[in-house]
C-alpha cells in the first residue's frame, strides 16, 4: 500500500502535472493559488483544503477515485462528492478533534479534576433521583434525563466565564444544576410546587436561571438555536465579551430555523458556540435514519462556520478543545459548531419503549465510555484521591440530592391565585 | 397633518433616541428604507448597528430578536407584511408570549412585532389577510391596531416602552392617510379604547381601517336622524370591555365592523362579551359586518365584495334601529 504522499504524487501526474493542475484549480475554486504551492504537494502531499477540488478533477477525467484511499479528507465519503455536483468549493476546515491521551490526562490540575468530578456526580445523582420520583408518579408530563451526557455540560462549565450565556432544549435539568440553581428549587419545579424555580409553571422543560445567564429550558425542538443566536447578538451589541453556548440535539439539526440562525451568526460574526449534543437518537430515530449527511459537525460549512467533532463522553477533551476555541472567539468573535458525540443511557423521555436500540449497545457505552468513570479512574491513577475519598464524595452527593428531594416534597402546591400571575410583566418593573 | 407612515417612523425614532437598547430589525428596513417606507431615514440617523437589514429569514430573525430581548435589548421586528410572520409564528407565540409565564416571571420579552396587516390591494389571498383575531387569542401577547396618526404614534411609543411582547398591526392602505396629531393626548395606554364620536342610538365598534367604514356610515345615518357612537378600539388585547359595555348600555345596539373573517373573529368575541355580561341592555340583536369567508380573490369586483361594505353597515344599522325607509 502506498503512502499518502506517493499516492498524491501519482494523482498530480495523472492530472497532467503541477502546472496544468494549478490552472484547473484556479478555475474551480476561483482562488488565486500559485504553481509553486501545487508543486510543493508532490513532496508534502495535498492539504485537506484542496483534496475535494483535486478529487473533482479526477472525477471529471473519469479516473476511478476509489483507488486513492488517502485523497478524500477525513469525514468525506465518495458518495458525498458525487452528489456535491455544484458544490466543488467545499474547502472544509471542519475536522474531528482527537487529542493525545497524555495531553488530556494533564489538562486539568487536581482542583479542577475534583470540581469536574463533583459536578458530574451531582448531575447523575440528581437525575437518578428525578427518575425515581417520576416512577413514583410524583412528576407529571414529560421528563428527559441527562444521564450519560454529563461530560458535555461539565467540560464546558469548567472553561466558561461568569458572563458567558447558556441556552438549551428541553433536556435542561443538568444545565440548571451546573448554573448554580439550588437543587431544592429544581426538584420543586419538577414536583410542581410553590418553591419551584419557575413557581411550578414551567415544569421539566422550562427552567431558567437568569442571574447566571441561563436562558432556559425550551420545549420546541430547535427554537433555542435562533434565540441563542439573539442572545449572542445582544452581547455583541452591548460590546460584552461573553460567549453564548447554545445546545441542541441531533434531532434538532434538521430544523430549518437552525440554518437560518447559522446564516445570520456567520453574516454578523456573532460570538456563539453551537453545541450539537449528538446522543445518537432523536427520540427513537437514529442519526442515520434522520440525517442524509450525518457528519453533523460539518453542517455549518456552507455558511463558513468551522465545525469540530469532539468526544462528548470525555469532559477532558471537551474542555481542552473548547478552551482553545473560546480563547480565539473572545479575541475575534465568530460562530463555531461543535458536535459532541455523546450517549444517553436512559430513554428519550420516561415513556421510552427502548425498542430502537439494543441493551448491549447501552451496556457497552456505559462500561467503556462513561464520563464519570473516566475522571474517577484518572483521579485515582494520579493518586489525587483514594477509592475511599471517592466513596465519600459519592456519598455526600447522594445525601445532598436526597436532602433537597425530601425538602422539596414538603413544599406547598402553588397558591391558586398564582394561576393568573406572570402572564404579563407589570409596566412599572 | 401627518401621515400614519411618518407617525410610526417618528415614534420609533423618538424611542431610539431615548433608549440605546431599542433597535429595528427586518427585511429591507435599512438601505432600501423599508418596503413600505416606514423606516425612511432611520438608517441615516441611527446607522447599521441599530437599523438592521436581515436576510429573508422570518423564523430566524424573529427567534434572534426574541433572544436579544431576553438578554436586555428592546427589538422592534418589522415583518414586510404580517402574512410572512406565519413563518415565524412559533417564536411569537411559544417563545415570546409564553416565556414570562413559564419562567415564573423571571424572563420577560420586551419586543414589538410590527408591519402591515389586513386587506391590501389586489395582491390575492397569500398577501392579504387580517391576523387580528389570531394574535388576540394568545395570553401573553398585547395586540394593538392603530387607525389614525395619533394612534400610530402614541401606541408605537407605548408598545416600545412595554416590557411585554406587543403585536402592532398596521394597515397598508392607511399608511398614506394624513391626520392632525392630537394636541390633547400625550400618551395612549395599551388596553384603552377611544370614543371616536359620541352618540346615543347605536354603537359602532371598529379598529384600524374598519374605522373608515364606521365614520362614513355614521354620516349617512346622521342624515336619517340616527346618532352613532363610534368606538375606536385601538387595543385588541387587552380589550377595553368597559368602554364597549358603557356605550352599549347607553345605545342598546351594537355593530362591529372588521376586515377579518367572521367565524371566530374579533366581532364574535365582542358580541359574546356584550351578550354574556349586559344582555339585558340590548334592544336589538348584535351585528357583525366582516370580510367574507373566502381567501381574498384578485379580481377587482370579487375583492371588493369580499370586504366589509359600507352599504351593509348602513343597512344593518337601519334594521336594528327599526328605521323604516318609507318614513
Amino acid at each position: 500500500m502506498s503512502t499518502s504522499i506517493e499516492e498524491h504524487k501519482e494523482i498530480i501526474n495523472l492530472l497532467g502535472g503541477g502546472k496544468k493542475l494549478t490552472a484547473r484549480l484556479k478555475v474551480l475554486s476561483n482562488e488565486n493559488i500559485n504553481e509553486k504551492t501545487v508543486y510543493s504537494w508532490v513532496r508534502q502531499g495535498i492539504p485537506d483544503k484542496w483534496k475535494v477540488a483535486v478529487s473533482r478533477c479526477l472525477l471529471e477525467d473519469n479516473i476511478n477515485i476509489t483507488n486513492y484511499k488517502n485523497l478524500l479528507p477525513p469525514g468525506l465519503h465518495i458518495d458525498n462528492l458525487f452528489s456535491a455536483n455544484n458544490s466543488i468549493k467545499i474547502f472544509s476546515s471542519s475536522k474531528v478533534l482527537k487529542t493525545d491521551e497524555t495531553i488530556l490526562q494533564n489538562i486539568m490540575n487536581k482542583e479542577q479534576l475534583l470540581k469536574l468530578y463533583e459536578m458530574m456526580i451531582n448531575i447523575r445523582r440528581f437525575e437518578e433521583k428525578v427518575g425515581q420520583f417520576y416512577s413514583m408518579g410524583l412528576i407529571g408530563g414529560f421528563c428527559h434525563l441527562y444521564i450519560g451526557q454529563e461530560g458535555v455540560i461539565s467540560g464546558i462549565e469548567m472553561l466558561a466565564n461568569p458572563s458567558d450565556c447558556f441556552i438549551t432544549g428541553y433536556r435542561c435539568h443538568a444545565h440548571m444544576v451546573t448554573r448554580g440553581e439550588p437543587m431544592l428549587n429544581i426538584f420543586s419545579e419538577l414536583l410542581g410546587n410553590s418553591a419551584g424555580c419557575s413557581k411550578g409553571k414551567g415544569g421539566s422543560m422550562h427552567m431558567f436561571r437568569e442571574e447566571n445567564n441561563f436562558f432556559g429550558g425550551h420545549g420546541i425542538v430547535g427554537a433555542q438555536v435562533p434565540i441563542g443566536t439573539g442572545i449572542a447578538f445582544a452581547n455583541k451589541y452591548k460590546n460584552k465579551q461573553s460567549i453564548t453556548f447554545t445546545f441542541f440535539g441531533d434531532g434538532a439539526v434538521n430544523q430549518g430555523q437552525v440554518y437560518e440562525a447559522f446564516n445570520m451568526a456567520a453574516l454578523w460574526q456573532l460570538p456563539i458556540i453551537y453545541i450539537i449534543e449528538n446522543n445518537q437518537y432523536g427520540m427513537g430515530t437514529s442519526v442515520e435514519r434522520a440525517s442524509a449527511m450525518n457528519e453533523l459537525f460539518r453542517r455549518g460549512e456552507s455558511f463558513g462556520i468551522k465545525g469540530y467533532e469532539v468526544d462528548g463522553m470525555d469532559p477532558l477533551s471537551i474542555y481542552g478543545n473548547l478552551k482553545q476555541i473560546c480563547e480565539k472567539i473572545r479575541e475575534k468573535p465568530e460562530p463555531i459548531l461543535i458536535e459532541a458525540k455523546t450517549y444517553r443511557y436512559r430513554g428519550h423521555s420516561m415513556s421510552d419503549p427502548g425498542k430502537y436500540r439494543t441493551r448491549e449497545e447501552v451496556q457497552e457505552t456505559r462500561e467503556n465510555r462513561d464520563p464519570i468513570e473516566r475522571v474517577r479512574a484518572l483521579l485515582i491513577s494520579k493518586k489525587y484521591l483514594t477509592e475511599e475519598n471517592i466513596k465519600d464524595i459519592d456519598k455526600k452527593a447522594k445525601e445532598n440530592v436526597a436532602k433537597a428531594a425530601e425538602l422539596a416534597r414538603e413544599k406547598e402546591m402553588p397558591d391558586n391565585s398564582e394561576l393568573y400571575e406572570d402572564v404579563y410583566r407589570d409596566l412599572d418593573i | 397633518m401627518i401621515s400614519v407612515r411618518e407617525s410610526i417612523r417618528d415614534a420609533i425614532a423618538e424611542e431610539m433616541r431615548t433608549d440605546p437598547n431599542v433597535f429595528l430589525i427586518g427585511e429591507e428596513v435599512g438601505e432600501y428604507q423599508g418596503a413600505y417606507k416606514v423606516s425612511q431615514g432611520l438608517l441615516d440617523e441611527f446607522g447599521p448597528k441599530r437599523i438592521i437589514d436581515t436576510p429573508i429569514t422570518e423564523a430566524g430573525f424573529t427567534g434572534l430578536a426574541v433572544g436579544a430581548a431576553m438578554n436586555g435589548l428592546k427589538p422592534i421586528v418589522e415583518f414586510m407584511t404580517w402574512n410572512f410572520a406565519m413563518q415565524a409564528i412559533d417564536h411569537i407565540i411559544n417563545s415570546a408570549a409564553k416565556t414570562h409565564y413559564m419562567s415564573g416571571g423571571k424572563i420577560n420579552v420586551p419586543i414589538v412585532f410590527r408591519g402591515p396587516n389586513g386587506i391590501a390591494s389586489r395582491v390575492a389571498a397569500q398577501h392579504s389577510q387580517d391576523f387580528s383575531s389570531w394574535y388576540s387569542h394568545i395570553p401573553g401577547l398585547k395586540v394593538v391596531a392603530p387607525y389614525d396618526s395619533t394612534d400610530a404614534k402614541l401606541l408605537m411609543k407605548s408598545a416600545i416602552q412595554d416590557p411585554n411582547p406587543v403585536v402592532f398591526l398596521e394597515h397598508e392602505l392607511l399608511y398614506n392617510d394624513r391626520f392632525i396629531l392630537s394636541k390633547d393626548e400625550k400618551k395612549i395606554e395599551i388596553g384603552k379604547a377611544k370614543i371616536y364620536q359620541e352618540g346615543k342610538d347605536i354603537s359602532i365598534v371598529s379598529f384600524s381601517r374598519g374605522l373608515n367604514l364606521a365614520i362614513k356610515a355614521s354620516e349617512t345615518l346622521k342624515d336619517l336622524n340616527i346618532s352613532s357612537e363610534i368606538i375606536n378600539l385601538r387595543s385588541l388585547k387587552p380589550l377595553d370591555k368597559e368602554s364597549i359595555k358603557n356605550s352599549v348600555k347607553k345605545t342598546g345596539r351594537i355593530i362591529i365592523v372588521e376586515e377579518g373573517w367572521k367565524e371566530y373573529g374579533v366581532g364574535a368575541e365582542i358580541i359574546s362579551i356584550v351578550t354574556e355580561e349586559i344582555f339585558d341592555f340590548l334592544d336589538a340583536e348584535p351585528i357583525r359586518i366582516s370580510g367574507q369567508d373566502v381567501p381574498l380573490p384578485y379580481a377587482e369586483n370579487l375583492e371588493r365584495n369580499a370586504m366589509p361594505l359600507l352599504n351593509e353597515v348602513i343597512q344593518k344599522a337601519k334594521e336594528i334601529c327599526y328605521y323604516n325607509d318609507k318614513n
